[in-house]
């Protein structure tokens, strides 16, 4: 042990965030793991309860029936592929708006730059819904994007954005991009300046400069800004379910179906238990990866 | 190799630079000779680092023009200048290992990797890490970064190599070692060295011409000797070295000497070019050049000084005296003989100190 025992209240400080992350994280992920291995119902709540009494026994009420349901249904599949290549699309989006962007601000002078991260911020100290209204008025065949669109000769009839999965991508992308932004700008406004010079005065032209310096010293937070975009943005329903039509039928807005209208607590748990499986399992592996690389 | 060797000169004209309104460099000019080493020497805010800059072209000046090696480069790119720099904080690619730092210049000019591995050898050779090619920057030590950033340089070949402040962050007998270094590897190399430092020791110790910068503008360039000997005005007496000033006016000046009156004193001034009987002064004398406790009529200036001070410097001591007006006097004696006339001085005591007329510097005002 390295230094003084800890007091009182450096436990009580070590202690308390502990029991935050029990009560937010492990509590209700063990519940939806106990859901997910029920029946339905019908009754309140609307599974089978988790120990009955039958015939002078006890019984363990535990089931695969929504696991098995969930992992075989196509319809289930399609949802989560379409979940998918839209997080996808947003995250890529993000980086390739957010990046150049967060440079900029980085690369601005000192003083200017709390204002330009706060004109990026500002937007979402109103409510969500409302800005995603907001668009859905933005995006109308008879909306300002289109009458641009028209007045520009770029299209000679309105581009049907609203109700289509462009128009989830787009909304995606704007309501996601400061989830990329700031950890990017965090990165980029802390490369050594004199790093970057050195590469100049080595020889390296701009774009050379910026590949072989630049991005793999800024790499770190381009990946943090992308996860924290694709891990949301796989579970959203919002947006799809107000911007999209049925082609958009997402696997977040499916789960949410599946729990408040259909009432089926164990399909919803058995959703969000393959969904984050499946998310997760990947990107453990490659942590997992990475440290056998390095270690090696 | 006329060529080769002019490719090395620096030519500055009227170079001027201003941050947010604030003068950093008045329009100056130097020159600096191919195969030169140069230092250039300053306190912190003097504009050393921005002239550094406006060479390597980090900074365009807002006025004035910049040649290298006669080629006008004044609004040229860094990568486009035949000059490299070494940063202070030595700018090591954090996420690239020895070789790979080191060859780093020679891919940006699209060299292939078998004219690479010669050439990285060759500079991992002359900065003395071979066998620390693998290393990544986070295993050096501080001595071994500011290597691998001068080997960065070098195996540029460049025509001009800049150093910002490259001991700064040594400790001290590293730092000694790695001027000796820095000295051998330039006479090796022969490339045009441009050195910026605040320590007058690296400066004068390790430079052909010493280039003393005071906000924004040169006061003095020339050797290290004449820099120390003949310093232009007070404050590069007071910069380079320690030195006692005495105020006086003259009262007559022949082309052999003057002599001026200080006070009580009365001071005799070797050499030409004294100023005019009748105008005030000031004297500048090196401690080291005063006589503690002489016999008297052993040197030609005499002031009677009383001891308030010592500090003992293990090769050295300096001892502080009041003189009648009660300025400070300071003298520097060996270590081995505390005096001349006896064994030893207490605080209090009153002493003879004397110099001689060619020890006395007369400073422009």
């Amino acid at each position: 042990m390295i230094g003084p025992r800890p007091g009182r209240g450096t436990r009580l400080a070590l202690w308390l965030p502990l029991g935050w992350l029990v009560a937010t994280i492990a509590v209700p992920t063990g519940l939806v793991l106990l859901l997910a291995f029920r029946r339905l119902a019908d009754r309140i709540p609307p599974v089978e309860p988790l120990w009955s009494q039958a015939a002078g026994h006890g019984r363990l009420n535990l089931s695969l029936e929504s696991i098995v349901a969930v992992a075989t249904d196509p319809l289930y599949a399609a949802a989560f592929g379409h979940a998918l290549a839209n997080a996808l699309a947003t995250t890529l989006l993000c980086v390739l708006i957010g990046y150049p962007l967060a440079y900029a601000i980085a690369l601005a002078p000192a003083r200017r730059r709390p204002f330009y991260l706060l004109l990026a911020v500002v937007p979402f100290w109103t409510s969500f819904l409302m800005r995603t209204y907001a668009w859905m008025g933005l995006l109308r065949d008879s909306g300002p994007v289109n009458s641009l669109l028209l007045a520009l000769h770029l299209a000679d009839r309105p581009v049907h954005l609203l109700y289509s999965p462009a128009g989830v991508l787009i909304v995606m992308v704007y309501s996601y991009l400061p989830f990329f932004l700031l950890p990017m700008y965090a990165v980029l406004e802390r490369l050594p300046r004199e790093v970057l010079e050195a590469a100049a005065d080595l020889g390296a032209r701009p774009f050379y400069a910026f590949r072989t310096v630049t991005l793999p010293l800024s790499l770190r937070g381009l990946l943090a800004g992308a996860v924290l975009v694709f891990i949301p943005a796989m579970g959203e329903y919002i947006i799809p379910d107000l911007v999209g039509n049925t082609q958009t039928i997402l696997i977040g807005g499916v789960l949410w179906n599946e729990f408040f209208q259909n009432r089926d607590w164990p399909t919803a748990a058995a959703i969000a238990l393959l969904t984050t499986l499946t998310i997760a399992l990947p990107f453990a592996a490659g942590a997992l990866l990475r440290r056998r690389l390095r270690a090696a | 190799m006329t060529s080769a060797a002019a490719a090395g000169t620096v030519e500055l004209r009227g170079v001027a630079k201003s941050f947010d309104g604030q003068p950093i460099l008045r329009p100056l000019d130097l020159t600096v000779a191919a195969g030169e080493f140069l230092a250039l020497l300053g306190g912190s805010g003097c504009g050393k680092t921005t002239l550094l800059r406006i060479i390597a072209g980090l900074e365009v000046p807002d006025a004035g023009g910049v040649r290298i090696g006669g080629r006008d480069v004044t609004s040229a790119p860094p990568y486009e200048r035949p000059v490299n720099m070494m940063f202070q904080s030595y700018a090591v690619f954090p996420h690239l290992d020895v070789a790979a730092n080191i060859g780093y210049g020679l891919r940006a000019a699209g060299l292939k990797p078998a004219e690479r591995l010669a050439l990285v050898e060759w500079a991992l050779a002359l900065v003395r890490l071979e066998g620390l090619a693998r290393r990544r920057p986070e295993q050096l030590s501080g001595g071994q970064r500011q290597r691998v950033a001068l080997a960065r340089c070098l195996v540029k070949k460049p025509a001009v190599l800049l150093l910002d402040e490259p001991m700064a962050a040594l400790d001290r007998n590293l730092r000694e070692e790695m001027q000796r270094e820095l000295v051998r590897i330039q006479r090796d190399v022969g490339t045009t060295f441009i050195l910026v430092t605040h320590d007058q020791d690296e400066a004068m110790s390790m430079a052909d011409r010493v280039a003393v910068m005071e906000a924004g503008r040169i006061v003095q360039c020339g050797p290290p000797r004449e820099v120390y000997e003949r310093p232009a005005n007070r404050f590069v007496a007071r910069f380079v070295g320690r030195v006692n000033f005495l105020e006086g006016v003259v009262r007559e000046s022949t082309s052999a000497g003057c002599r001026v009156a200080c006070g009580p004193f009365e001071v005799r001034v070797a050499g030409a070019g004294a100023p005019s009987a009748g105008s005030a002064c000031t004297l500048a004398i090196r401690p080291e050049r005063v006589a503690v406790a002489a016999p008297p009529g052993a040197f030609l200036n005499e002031l009677e000084g009383v001891l308030a001070a010592t500090a003992y410097f293990g090769d050295f001591v300096r001892a502080e005296f009041r003189l009648a007006d009660g300025s400070r006097f300071e003298a520097t004696l060996a270590a081995g003989a505390p005096a001349a006339g006896g064994p030893s001085l207490a605080p209090g005591e009153s002493v003879r100190l004397g110099f001689d007329a060619d020890a006395v510097v007369v400073l422009g005002p």
